[in-house]
């Protein structure tokens, strides 16, 4: 069981700029972390490695400097990285950078399935995985909360939906994207902490992605823009109700009556 | 395995209108969808040009019918035994079919686990971009001005895709006020024949453990517990008030992490996104992590014996005291009415 897990590196989301200019975040000097999902899919990656053998390869894009979401996942116990990373990247949107990952995937071959969380805590798009699927002709089962089985070339997975969940069937190789109930993280060891800070990633610049059209990268290759960024609108100061708890609930009930 | 061609891309002289994936499940409608056909009627009001509707399923001509009492210009059917049930490649294949078509200035869908599901599918087939969860839609001349929020909801923007066409979004629930029934029916039905192969990813059934519990995102009052409840028993009074509202019940991350709930209870980043009419928040600090799913609800009540607590920023009622004594009195008050 060759596995594939795309992590992302992201900036806590308590503490993000935007350039006023451009509309595009600004990463300079802001310290990153895998996104939280992102773990749950690399947890799922080691478990089958353990249970059916095989690779967990972790495929990360973004900056140069953007190494901790990989190197979080080789701390974890992933076996090697490949970071794909150019300035011909830079400033992609959901599609753009959906397509050069889905290259990075072609390029890397090999493999039955491609894990990823269900959606990044910053973009919060959902976007990327299925898209990746469809861009490489494969199946997707997306919020995965469950694998029933996985071998000879298919798997049963358990789909979160509103109410209850889907079980799909799918070929082998695949795309899912996890969501967390799927398990619980491991914390990881020294030794894998250690490993991580001196393990190197296999570069792929975009000159390296098979068949990728330069119109199709990063910047040039988006169709969406920000035009705007502003803050939530803050909500009107409230009413502090305090004493006894009936006369508390008697307060309550006449206001939402009223 | 198969790399996709390039996209052949529609132009903005070639397209017109507006069209809403109408989501069906079991046969009806979900809500969201006909909250989609108020805007989308706005928009091509606004645009002068049509409203249409979508509708993938198997024997699903009733349905056709029922929507249109909603003053859709036309309906377009796929009917189909591949889409008797959600299917993620056979639904992207269908709708990408039907657009192609059609030619729609925009696309509409609601932001359900359907929709997040397949639409990144039907976009990257038609290479555009999809802008997700959407908290509103507005028109500067023909292009679409989708508002939404990022980095778990501290921060909002507008994002556009002038050139490509169609502009794809999928709106979150409860953003618009439903499509009122009209009486009498008009528009047309155009049935589309799509040959549809049997997908690599196939459903096999529907498990629903908790079948008649109230869905957590279509609910209009939400009970939730967090860590000041102080262990899983006071989930049961924390589930009698949800009761005697007529609510569902949600939890934190805290109470979810240490087992005293399940996972699909969980509001917030890593959770559901909910907005109800009434959020009880029982002995919720108030995280930033829990704010985002739960701050736009229409009315919030926060429960927790700190004045300090983060949760009353938020709150249009704050209740001070022990969430332990105040829960039961509210079930007591509540049931009593009047």
């Amino acid at each position: 069981m060759n596995i594939v897990v795309c992590v992302k590196e992201i900036l806590d989301s308590a503490d993000v700029k935007f350039d006023a200019q451009t509309g595009r975040l600004v990463r300079d000097g802001q310290p990153g972390t895998i996104n939280a999902l992102d773990e749950y899919a690399v947890e799922e990656a080691l478990r089958l490695k353990e249970a059916h053998g095989g690779t967990v390869t972790v495929l990360s894009m973004g900056p140069a400097k953007a190494e901790a979401a990989w190197r979080h996942a080789i701390a974890m116990g992933a076996d090697k990285a490949i970071h794909v990373t150019d300035e011909a990247l830079a400033g992609g949107d959901t599609v753009a950078s959906a397509y050069a990952l889905s290259r990075a995937l072609a390029r890397k071959g090999d493999f039955d399935l491609v894990l990823c969380g269900s959606e990044t805590l910053d973009g919060n798009t959902a976007y990327v995985g299925p898209a990746v699927a469809q861009n490489l002709g494969l199946p997707c089962v997306t919020f995965v909360q469950k694998i029933e089985q996985i071998g000879d070339g298919k798997a049963v997975a358990q789909r979160m939906m509103e109410a209850g969940y889907d079980r799909v069937e799918t070929t082998l190789p695949a795309v899912m994207s996890v969501v967390k109930a799927i398990n619980e993280p491991r914390i990881s060891s020294l030794k894998g902490k250690m490993r991580a800070k001196k393990e190197a990633a296999e570069v792929v610049k975009a000159a390296d992605l098979p068949g990728a059209s330069a119109e199709r990268l990063g910047a040039t290759g988006s169709t969406s823009r920000v035009t705007r960024t502003f803050p939530p609108q803050g909500r009107p100061k409230g009413t502090l109700f305090e004493g006894e708890p009936d006369a508390i609930a008697d307060q309550l009930f006449n206001a939402l009556k009223g | 395995m198969e790399l996709m061609q390039d996209p052949v891309r529609l132009t903005p002289e070639a397209c017109k209108g507006v069209l809403v994936f109408a989501e069906q499940r079991g046969g009806k409608l979900v809500n969201v969808s006909l909250e989609l056909l108020t805007i989308g009627r706005t928009l091509a009001n606004q645009l002068g040009a049509p409203l249409c509707a979508a509708l993938l399923g198997q024997g699903v001509a009733d349905l056709a019918g029922e929507l249109q009492h909603y003053q859709v210009d036309e309906v377009h059917v796929v009917d189909n035994a591949e889409l008797a049930n959600f299917q993620d490649e056979t639904y992207a294949t269908a709708l990408t079919a039907v657009i192609q078509t059609l030619k729609p200035s925009i696309v509409l869908a609601g932001m359900t686990n359907v929709g997040r599901s397949f639409l990144p599918r039907v976009a990257a087939q038609l290479g555009v971009g999809l802008t997700s969860g959407c908290t509103a839609l507005s028109l500067d001349g023909q292009t679409l001005v989708a508002t939404r929020p990022a980095f778990g909801g501290t921060v909002y923007a507008d994002v556009v895709c002038e050139k490509a066409r169609p502009q794809m979004a999928t709106v979150r629930r409860k953003v618009y006020e439903p499509a009122a029934r009209q009486a009498t029916s008009g528009g047309t039905v155009v049935n589309h024949t799509v040959a549809l192969n049997a997908p690599k990813a196939k459903f096999l059934e529907n498990v629903n453990e908790l079948a008649g519990a109230l869905d957590l995102t279509e609910a209009d009052v939400i009970v939730s517990g967090g860590r000041g409840i102080g262990g899983p028993e006071f989930f049961d009074t924390i589930k009698e008030l949800a009761k005697v509202l007529g609510g569902a019940v949600g939890a934190s991350r805290a109470t979810v992490d240490a087992g005293w709930i399940d996972y699909s209870h969980q509001v917030g980043q890593t959770g559901k996104s909910v907005k109800p009419k009434i959020y009880f928040a029982c002995g919720i600090s108030g995280a930033i992590q829990h704010l985002v799913g739960m701050r736009n609800s229409d009315t919030i009540i926060a429960i927790n014996r700190d004045p300090e607590a983060p949760i009353f920023n938020v709150a249009t009622y704050g209740l001070v005291g022990d969430v332990k004594q105040i829960v039961p009195a509210l079930i007591k008050r509540f049931s009593q009415g009047r």
